[in-house]
């Protein structure tokens, strides 16, 4: 028997939860960034990655979404991305790069919680991440 | 850039924004009422059978279930509390919890984090696929290394 009422208030209050968190960080990191983008700041970074972003098939501004990503979460990384106007191939890329390292401070800050080796977890999911990138880039 | 066209980009990337967040809820929230109605049928048992099977290979016992499974739906950071707390109360061995560690670190979130990238225009397969892929491989490996050492992380 399936409380149909209260199932789906529970889903869309879950939902508008989840939705909450994601634009609380997507709107003001979209403002920024759009913002920095009119200044040298970002081409400067890119400047500086793009050797690297070549080789996972990146254009060198995705560097600083990678960054958002690694150091504050996934939404941050996303709000940069999306007015940089990549490709899906690029997007897929970044997504399975920044699903496997984001968020690095507070999910390290959890796993050493758990009283596990997280630094050796931590490098692990960095090298993984620009390892995949660089694997699915010559796939796909 | 002077201020008047500061105040231009604002209100543009505001604009755009705000369309983002407006798709964000429209998908996300019918999402998870679906989500919610599934886990009310028989999708969880189901499930939960299939993935009591993998852990098995993988070298997990079902003590690790309720970390592990709080960590691929919720997330490490939204699940904190609940795999901090499991991982305390139920003294898993050490080298049970670096599976979990490592099983989560490469794998969690995976339903919000690769629907987030689809929304967007990524490929959901190429996103989730070689997450789960690697999560697996790493913990089967690991846990056999364990398995036939003495080995301490």
């Amino acid at each position: 028997m399936i409380a149909y009422r209260e199932t789906f208030l529970q889903g869309i209050s879950n939902g508008l939860k989840t939705s909450l968190i994601l634009i609380k960080v997507v709107i003001p990191f979209y403002i920024l960034i759009s913002i920095l983008k009119e200044t040298p700041i970002i081409s400067y970074a890119a400047n500086i990655f793009s050797p690297i972003m070549k080789y996972l098939g990146l254009p060198g501004d995705a560097a600083v979404a990678i960054l958002a990503g690694y150091l504050v979460n996934l939404y941050a990384g996303i709000a940069v991305m999306i007015p940089l106007g990549l490709t899906a191939k690029q997007i897929t890329i970044l997504g399975l790069l920044l699903g496997l390292s984001h968020n690095l401070i507070i999910e390290t800050l959890v796993l050493r919680e758990i009283k596990t080796n997280y630094l050796l977890l931590l490098g692990v999911r960095i090298s993984l991440s620009l390892v995949m990138a660089f694997t699915i880039n010559q796939i796909i | 850039m002077d201020f008047s066209n500061l105040i231009t980009v604002i209100i543009i990337s505001l604009k755009g924004a705000i369309f983002l967040s407006l798709k964000l809820l429209l998908i996300i929230v019918p999402l998870m009422v679906f989500y919610e109605f599934l886990k009310q049928i028989t999708f969880f048992k189901k499930g939960g059978k299939v993935l009591d099977y993998l852990m098995g290979k993988v070298g997990l016992s079902s003590r690790a279930a309720i970390p592990l499974f709080t960590g691929i739906f919720l997330g490490i950071a939204y699940g904190a509390g609940i795999i901090i707390q499991e991982a305390r109360e139920r003294s898993l061995a050490k080298e049970e919890i670096f599976l979990i560690g490592l099983f989560l670190a490469t794998c969690h979130a995976v339903v919000e984090d690769t629907l987030i990238f689809v929304i967007i225009g990524g490929n959901g397969c190429w996103i989730l696929g070689p997450r789960i892929i690697l999560a697996l491989t790493f913990t089967f490996v690991l846990s056999r290394l364990f398995h036939y050492s003495n080995h301490r992380i």
